[in-house]
């Protein structure tokens, strides 16, 4: 399989908001990477830094945040075919503004009833950066706009251009919102919680409609969210997030067969599973750590059962798996007792591996990493 | 928990809640609902945005008055103009959780004035020490600690105010708690602590739960009777078991197959059932309710039963 | 949108009945009659009392009132300007009054959005600073030591503005006595745009249109400016009519024969007539000014002008 090209390479990124509190160092170095027409999702809770992470790639972080070192490496190609690699973080916001934002890479936000502007219509907030881009000319942008529209599965595009937010439902206000990010043509499209605020049904065809502006598009595709759900329908590769950090990275069959971290045990087991008849959900003890006061060590400890007493003194290095995939745990040392995923979880896996017609994990995964990317299970 | 008697604790029937927008357009938010909540049981309520399940909550609890329809709830009728005797006994037994645990709390208030307000409205308690034990236990009891009757709700994570609002309700001892939505707006871990804590309650008081929510896992997982709402309409009723197992309903198919499960093999090969009621062929207001099996009630016409029940390979009694 | 209107007009039309029939009650009220009781016998009170209708009912004497009213007949003068219609007192003056008061308003709002975007786009620097003691101390320091200080420096000292009004240097000398005006309704819009749109920029469309790749003047102008321009204009709307109503103080700083003056020349000397005529304008003023506010939010903010269509 040929070399895939790297769009995306962030390394040992690290953030802190200065707040009336003090200071919150939010991202406590990431490396994280993508590659051309892949989908990556990075999943956390509230407070793991997930979309900090992000919004620093778009260079749109608050005005309060500091970056206090790594790099985050985008390569895009010019309109001659010229590959052009730049630091995002070495740029200033005007820069950033005008080569990155909306034209090469886009953004989906969560709540699409206040990230549309109330007082602008539809079609003039999709028309407005291909105008701003690249001075289309107004006819032409309606006509691209009205394309777009029908695009994501909007009916009667040419009436809805000119109406407002508020006179759509949700659903189709996160289908305008979607239209607006692709108006440009990015590489990269990052998806911040897009379906959180939507219904269930609805929301099966946003992620739906995102995968096949994906493939025709070619374009490669970031989601940030807490919903495994979610992960498993889209993503290509996981990265696992907690207090500012990466736990646990690999592909998604990694991440959801075989997880090694124990934060991706518990945030597999709190999802109540629609086969099983358990008395009680498994829960991880305890709430995110207040990223104000930095504690040595593991900042998972203080929740985790399996916790170790290294955790105390030592964070925990990215202990590889397999070519694919990391965690970051004390467990995966040599030197550490061996520690197996909880019961409850054990015996989900299995049920959901055999559903899935996989035999042996082990081999299953070892196959797929020869093969060079994550596999639908289909047997050879 | 499943019921703990025979006789219903709460029954509505027939409720219809409208809202007049403009003279020409009223809102059909709930249109001819009938259900029962035994005892000591959870009932879940299962529908969209705009399917009327919030409104049920607010409408049996009596923050909106009914159209149309009877409330019987705790032997009393409380669906028309209450009296000062029946209102006491619908707020002391009846209590509500909301969604959102940053806008229900009144941030200028102490958490524990805020828990003992209903100690306080209802003079419940002989004098201010038995009042602060009180309120203390119930703080041990939702996972606080006593400390935090001093503090402020700002000073907590959602999850926690979610706890106080818990305590809040649980504090008069009612015998049904409307829990609307009031898991969504927090953390999946912090949700699976959440609902043990009402399971770990309901074992120990015998407390019915409607636990109104659109996310069908969790649902699942605390219910032992659910209906599904769409439109105002209750389309589908019966335990768990029998509404997971054979859904008849074709929208309650679809919403059962748009929960994404995390299984990336399977997920990402399936695609959601449509459902469009517009296109659909299916009007809601010709329903009349066909039996299933057990307690399992669909609500269509004759034809369209006739057709579900053999989609579902259902066996028609 | 032609509901909104139609209902905004007539709401208009009612209140000022109402107004109407407040002054007109007021007026029956005051004690003393309308004429100068001595001097007359009691066919001449008869007949004066005929020719004015006051012999009639009530009711229909109110209507009388209205139409009156209506019409710009405000009866006459007893005190300041004996047997004067009042409406001819009052047209010499109001001109000139809603003259003086539009430049201020103007200047007022223009200036004062200016600096209260400056103040938000640069917030939590010594710009904002700077902005918000200027925004200080125009909303404390009384209009009328402006005028003192403006009119001593540039009239007196520099001499680049007349000192006094004069109806052939019209534009020049109403410069200091408009900027005297304008110092607090520039301060307050200064600081209330700069909360509002400090709000509007923290808010999630901003950072989409952020993230489109927009900047500078059309980030602040196409977004942010026209979502925070409702709530100013609300706030706008009855300062607009303090300034057209004229100052005492200034106009005499000034010597600016405004209705400022005339309406505390009639409360000192009772002469009832001209205080209820002003009364009436102003609130004419006040309501029609407010009813192009409504109309004006509907034109700006289409959550008012259309309803949420079924979905």
């Amino acid at each position: 399989m040929a070399q895939k090209e790297q769009i995306l390479k962030i390394r040992d990124l690290d953030i802190s908001f200065k707040t009336s509190a003090g200071e919150v160092h939010a991202i406590r170095g990431i490396n994280l990477d993508l590659m051309k027409g892949e989908t990556v999702a990075i999943v956390g809770e509230s407070g793991s830094g997930k979309s900090v992470t992000m919004k620093a790639a778009m260079g749109i972080l608050a005005d309060n945040a500091r970056v206090n070192g790594g790099t985050i490496e985008f390569t895009y190609h010019h309109a001659d075919g010229t590959k052009e690699t730049v630091d995002i973080l070495k740029k200033d916001k005007k820069w950033i503004r005008s080569h990155i934002n909306g034209k090469r890479i886009a953004m989906v936000f969560q709540d699409p009833m206040t990230s549309l502007d109330p007082t602008m219509q539809i079609g003039k907030q999709i028309m407005e950066g291909m105008i701003w881009h690249y001075k289309t000319p107004k006819q032409e942008a309606w006509d691209k706009a009205v394309e777009l529209l029908r695009e994501v599965g909007i009916e009667d595009p040419e009436k809805r251009m000119k109406e407002y937010p508020h006179q759509l439902s949700g659903g189709m206000r996160q289908r305008v919102v979607i239209a607006i990010a692709l108006a440009c043509n990015p590489d990269l499209l990052i998806c911040d919680e897009p379906t959180t605020a939507l219904d269930v049904t609805i929301q099966a065809k946003i992620l739906e409609l995102i995968r096949r502006v994906q493939t025709e598009r070619g374009i490669s595709v970031i989601y940030i969210t807490h919903d495994l759900g979610v992960v498993a329908k889209v993503a290509d590769y996981v990265n696992v997030m907690y207090a500012g950090k990466i736990v646990e990275k690999g592909t998604i069959n990694d991440i959801f067969y075989d997880p090694k971290h124990p934060y991706t045990w518990g945030l597999l087991s709190a999802m109540p599973d629609l086969d099983t008849n358990d008395d009680r959900l498994y829960t991880i003890p305890g709430s995110p750590p207040n990223l104000l006061h930095e504690k040595k060590g593991d900042a998972f400890a203080p929740r985790n059962r399996y916790a170790l007493v290294i955790d105390d003194k030592a964070e925990p290095p990215m202990f590889k798996i397999t070519d694919t995939h990391y965690a970051a745990t004390w467990l995966l040392d040599p030197r550490a007792p061996k520690v197996e995923m909880p019961k409850e979880l054990r015996e989900r896996l299995t049920r959901m591996q055999k559903a899935a017609g996989i035999g042996d994990v082990e081999s299953f995964l070892k196959q797929q990493d020869e093969k060079g990317g994550p596999e639908d299970g289909s047997n050879e | 928990m499943a019921a703990t008697s025979n006789t219903p604790l709460l029954e509505a029937t027939g409720l219809r809640q409208y809202f007049q927008v403009t003279r020409s357009y009223t809102v059909k938010a709930v249109d001819n609902v009938s259900f029962k909540i035994y005892p000591g049981e959870t009932y879940g309520l299962v529908g969209e945005s705009g399917s009327g399940k919030s409104t049920i909550g607010r409408s049996i609890i009596r923050l909106y008055d009914p159209t149309a329809g009877k409330i019987v709830f705790n032997g009393a009728d409380i669906s028309g103009k209450l009296d000062r005797k029946t209102r006491d006994m619908l707020r002391v037994n009846m209590q509500m959780i909301f969604q959102d645990p940053m806008a229900s709390l009144n941030p200028r208030k102490k958490i524990g004035d805020i828990i003992g307000e209903g100690l306080d409205i209802h003079h419940t308690c002989k004098n201010e020490k038995e009042r602060d034990e009180a309120i203390k236990r119930m703080l041990v009891k939702v996972g606080l600690s006593p400390q935090h009757a001093t503090r402020y709700p700002h000073q907590f994570s959602g999850g926690q105010r979610q706890r106080v609002g818990i305590a809040r309700a649980l504090i008069m001892n009612p015998k049904l708690v409307i829990a609307d939505e009031c898991i969504s707006a927090l953390d999946v871990s912090i949700q699976a602590q959440v609902v043990n804590l009402m399971k770990d309650i309901q074992q120990e008081t015998g407390t019915a739960y409607l636990f109104i929510a659109h996310d069908l896992s969790m649902v699942k997982y605390i219910s032992d009777r659910i209906g599904v709402l769409h439109l105002g309409h209750l389309l589908e009723t019966g335990t768990t078991d029998e509404i997971f197992t054979h859904p008849v309903h074709p929208y309650t198919r679809s919403l059962l197959s748009a929960i994404p499960e995390p299984n990336p093999i399977l997920e990402k090969k399936r695609t959601a059932l449509t459902y469009d009621y517009k296109t659909s062929g299916i009007d809601y207001n010709k329903g009349t309710e066909h039996l299933v099996s057990g307690t399992h009630y669909v609500s269509c016409t004759d034809e369209e039963f006739a057709k579900w029940s053999k989609e579902a390979e259902v066996p028609i009694l | 949108m032609k509901k909104y209107v139609l209902k905004r007009v007539l709401t208009a039309i009612v209140t000022l009945l109402v107004i109407l029939l407040v002054l007109f009650i007021l007026m029956q009220l005051m004690p003393g009659s309308p004429f100068n009781d001595e001097k007359l016998n009691d066919d001449q009170r008869a007949a004066l009392y005929a020719k004015y209708g006051l012999d009639q009912p009530v009711f229909i004497q109110f209507l009388r009132y209205v139409a009156n009213m209506l019409r710009g007949d405000f009866g006459v003068s007893y005190n300041i300007s004996k047997n004067t219609p009042i409406s001819q007192l009052i047209q010499t003056r109001l001109p000139i009054s809603i003259m003086i008061g539009g430049m201020a308003v103007l200047l007022g709002a223009v200036v004062g959005l200016l600096l209260g975007l400056l103040a938000a786009l640069k917030h939590d620097t010594w710009v904002d600073t700077i902005c918000t003691i200027l925004s200080v101390i125009g909303v404390s320091v009384p209009s009328y030591v402006f005028a003192l200080g403006l009119s001593y420096y540039f009239g007196f000292k520099l001499k680049w503005f007349p000192m006094l009004f004069s109806q052939r240097q019209m534009f020049q000398s109403s410069v200091l006595p408009s900027i005297s005006l304008s110092m607090f309704t520039m301060a307050s819009i200064a600081r209330f745009t700069r909360s509002e749109m400090l709000e509007v920029m923290d808010s999630e469309y901003m950072l989409l249109a952020e993230s489109k790749g927009l900047s500078g003047s059309a980030l602040v102008f196409r977004h942010a400016l026209r979502n925070a321009l409702i709530p100013i204009i609300t706030v706008l709307a009855p300062l607009i009519v303090d300034l057209m109503t004229g100052s005492l103080v200034v106009e005499k700083i000034f010597s600016i024969p405004g209705v400022g003056s005339l309406l505390v020349n009639a409360i000192q000397s009772n002469d009832y007539n001209v205080v209820i005529a002003l009364a009436f304008i102003y609130s004419a003023m006040y309501i029609v000014i407010m009813l192009v506010v409504d109309i004006l939010y509907g034109i700006i903010d289409p959550r008012i002008r259309l309803a949420k269509k079924g979905d």
